[in-house]
């Protein structure tokens, strides 16, 4: 275990889950995690999100970016809404591949924590919100003469 | 996650990219990106994907030069944590200066490779710092104006700005798949996106000048 490794859960009535993790995450530290995050997402019975903020984390080492995998398809068998905030390039990395090699279509990652809000509060998916962007970009492509 | 098998046709079209890939750029790129995106867009969605990416390319090339549109596209990648895009790009556009001005870019696979790991704000300032070499102002201000799009801190005003946007949004899409690469690869692995890759002789006279530069500052 990490020394400097620590993490807090918050659960408020009618809100999302915030799971806030700190320091260099390795799968033993992820493991003391696992089984509370577990619990709480049993419990909201798909009515909440959940906000993993991962601003304070540092490293992330292949075993726990594999925890995260497993437990992210959990949470996506529940049909939760998911939002990954890092201030790290190298931790949103991490939070994109977990979100996209677990096949959850309403979990997605972020830099900015009201931006991450925000997606929990709607109901568009990730698909759709490329999409989206998508589209506006042809329209953008279009208006300057780039035609798709 | 069980990964869903590619059938005979999506193979076929995986081997057919990656020898026009090869054919562009004069690289071996790895197998497991354009898998991933036939796996991802399905053959027709991905073909749609590469026809606008390459009309992208050419709005992009226009509006900001070549240089700066790869340089750009490799730190929009950067920032969604994705070292594939972000080396690979970032290198095509130092060897585009190479070529054309004879001189190291500041921003570069191995210059970047640090960044991944800190802050956005350290990050920030690093790149600011990195592009006060004369001859980089444009890149300076449309790095610094990205980035601060990319954290939700600016939104767009000008032309400019929206290309920009335009760019991060881009490649949030790409690095969905990219990622799978991304995630582990190191600086010394970068492939370019870019013809550029076919002048091996550039190639190695640009190596040779970085490999100098890197060993002068080390001393």
């Amino acid at each position: 275990m990490t020394a400097d490794f620590s993490f807090e859960i918050s659960a408020s009535k009618g809100r999302h889950v915030t799971i806030c993790l700190g320091g260099d995450l390795t799968g033993g530290e992820f493991a003391r995690v696992e089984p509370n995050v577990r619990e709480i997402i049993g419990e909201q019975n798909g009515k909440h999100g959940v906000l993993w903020d991962l601003r304070q984390v540092r490293r992330c080492d292949l075993s726990a970016r594999r925890s995260m995998q497993k437990l992210q398809s959990e949470i996506a068998e529940r049909k939760l809404r998911t939002a990954y905030v890092a201030s790290r390039p190298r931790i949103r990395g991490v939070a994109l591949w977990v979100v996209h090699t677990s096949g959850d279509k309403l979990a997605r990652p972020f830099a900015n924590h009201d931006q991450a809000v925000d997606w929990l509060d709607t109901s568009r998916g990730r698909m759709e919100e490329i999409i989206h962007r998508a589209k506006e970009i042809v329209s953008f492509g279009e208006r300057k003469g780039a035609r798709p | 996650m069980t990964v869903k098998p590619l059938t005979l046709s999506e193979r076929m079209t995986v081997k057919f990219v990656l020898a026009m890939n090869r054919l562009t750029t004069g690289e071996v790129h790895p197998p497991d990106t354009a898998e991933e995106f036939i796996r991802f867009m399905g053959i027709r969605g991905f073909f749609r994907y590469l026809n606008f990416l390459n009309k992208f390319n050419k709005l992009m090339d226009k509006e900001l030069g070549p240089a700066n549109a790869q340089t750009l596209v490799g730190l929009a990648a950067l920032m969604a944590g994705c070292g594939f895009c972000g080396y690979g790009h970032t290198l095509t556009g130092a060897l585009m200066i190479f070529k054309e001005r004879g001189e190291l870019h500041p921003v570069h696979p191995f210059s970047i490779s640090a960044l991944f790991e800190l802050e956005d704000h350290e990050v920030v300032e690093k790149l600011d710092e990195m592009l006060t070499k004369p001859g980089f102002e444009d890149l300076r201000r449309q790095t610094k104006r990205m980035y601060e799009i990319f954290l939700g801190e600016l939104e767009p005003e000008t032309e400019e700005d929206e290309l920009l946007k335009g760019i991060l949004d881009f490649w949030r899409w790409t690095v969905e798949c990219t990622i799978i690469e991304g995630i582990h690869i190191v600086p010394e692995n970068a492939k370019t996106f870019n013809s550029i890759g076919r002048d091996k002789a550039l190639r190695k006279r640009y190596d040779a000048a970085l490999a100098a530069e890197r060993e002068a500052m080390a001393n």
